[in-house]
C-alpha cells in the first residue's frame, strides 16, 4: 500500500484551483501543513507521473489500461 | 426492484474532471465498478464510494484484450442482472475509445434493464485545451492508430489528424509495458510520410495524470516520433499542412459575399 496521505493531498489539489495556486507558489509550506512526509515531498516535487504512481502505491498493472480493440 | 446500470467518466486528473452529475451517480449507486489508469484515482473513489470494486485483475501480461473486455462487461452485468442500481467508472471519456462501457451498456438494454452512459473528458478533450487548438477552425480527423495504419485511412492534409493509441500499434493483447510495439512506430511513421513532409511539425501528447504535473507535450518532426518518449498513454497531434481553399462558388450560393482573410 502506497501513501494514503498523499493520494489525499493530490485528489484535493486537483478538485480545488485555489489550492492548486498556493501549492504552486509554496509547495514546501503547502506540503508540510498537509503533514506530507519529507518521502511523499520529494515524490510530488519531482512532478514525474510514473514516480508518483509508483510511490502511491500502483497494484495495478503499470501499462495504461487501452480499453479499445 | 430491478437492476440499472449507469456508466460513468472520471476524465484524467484524479477527482478534478468528473461531472457532478457522474458523481452523484457514483455516490448513488449500490455497486460501483471501475477501471482507472492510476491509484490516486483509486483512493478517491474508494473514500468516496465505500465498497467500490476494482476490475484491473481483468487484465494481465499477455491476455487478450477482447477476452479482458468480457469479463469487464459480464462482472458489469452481474449485479444489474441481481436488481442492483450499477455504476460503471471508467478513466476518461466512457464511450470513447473504450470497448466494455458501450457494450455493458448495449447487452443491459437488450436485456431490459434501464442503462445510459454519461459523457466525460477524453484525452482529445485535454489535448485540444493543452495544445490551445480547436477542432472547428480547419476541422479534426481522428482515428485509432492500428486502424489508421492497416486500413490506409485516406485522410486530408488541410485538416488536423488525431491519431489515439499509438503506443499499443497492432497489439491485441495486454502488457504491462509502457510501450507496446515500437516497430509498429515505424510503420506510422511511413504512412504518415505518404500524406505530410518528413519535418512537418506533429505534437505525441499525454493529458497531465496529477495536478503536481504538467500534460507531457513533445513537438517533433515526423520523421522523428520514434525518438520522442511514447506510451500507451500518448496521442499524436498531426497539425494542418497546407490550409484549405474556399469554393467561391459556394460561398456565393450560400450568400457568404466575398471571402475575408481566414486566420491561419
Amino acid at each position: 500500500m502506497g501513501s494514503k496521505s498523499a493520494a489525499a493531498f493530490i485528489s484535493k489539489l486537483s478538485t480545488d484551483p485555489a489550492y492548486r495556486d498556493r501549492y504552486r507558489k509554496d509547495p514546501d509550506g503547502v506540503m508540510k501543513e498537509a503533514g506530507l512526509t519529507d518521502e511523499d515531498k520529494a515524490v510530488l516535487k519531482s512532478g514525474d507521473p510514473d514516480k508518483i504512481r509508483q510511490h502511491l502505491g500502483d497494484d495495478s498493472p503499470p501499462g495504461c489500461f487501452i480499453l479499445f480493440v | 426492484m430491478s437492476g440499472s446500470l449507469t456508466v460513468v467518466g472520471t476524465g484524467f486528473l484524479v477527482a478534478g474532471q468528473i461531472t457532478p452529475e457522474s458523481l452523484a451517480c457514483m455516490r448513488g449507486a449500490e455497486r460501483l465498478l471501475y477501471l482507472v489508469a492510476e491509484p490516486a484515482t483509486k483512493h478517491w473513489l474508494e473514500a468516496e464510494c465505500p465498497g467500490a470494486e476494482s476490475m484491473h485483475d481483468a487484465f494481465w501480461e499477455g491476455r487478450s484484450r477482447l477476452e479482458a473486455y468480457e469479463e469487464v462487461v459480464e462482472r458489469i452485468l452481474a449485479p444489474v442482472r441481481a436488481g442492483r442500481q450499477v455504476c460503471a467508472a471508467f478513466y476518461g471519456h466512457p464511450g470513447v475509445f473504450v470497448h466494455p462501457s458501450h457494450e455493458a451498456v448495449r447487452r443491459a438494454r437488450a436485456e431490459g434493464f434501464t442503462a445510459f452512459m454519461l459523457p466525460g473528458v477524453s484525452a482529445e478533450d485535454c489535448l485540444f485545451a493543452d495544445l490551445g487548438v480547436d477542432p472547428a477552425l480547419h476541422g479534426c480527423q481522428s482515428f485509432e492508430a492500428s486502424d489508421f495504419v492497416v486500413r490506409r485511412r485516406r485522410v486530408d492534409p488541410r485538416a488536423a489528424l488525431v491519431l489515439w493509441q499509438i503506443g499499443a500499434l497492432g497489439v491485441t493483447t495486454y502488457s504491462v509495458a509502457p510501450l507496446w510495439n515500437a516497430p509498429g512506430l515505424a510503420l506510422l511513421v511511413e504512412a504518415l510520410s505518404e500524406i505530410y513532409p518528413a519535418a512537418h511539425e506533429v505534437v505525441v501528447y499525454e493529458a497531465a495524470l496529477y495536478p503536481v504535473c504538467e500534460p507531457l507535450v513533445q513537438r517533433v518532426p515526423l520523421a522523428d516520433i520514434g525518438r520522442a518518449k511514447v506510451s500507451t498513454y500518448s496521442t499524436l497531434y498531426v497539425p494542418p499542412a497546407r490550409q484549405a481553399s474556399v469554393d467561391e462558388g459556394m460561398r456565393s450560393r450560400l450568400g457568404l459575399g466575398v471571402a475575408e482573410a481566414e486566420p491561419s
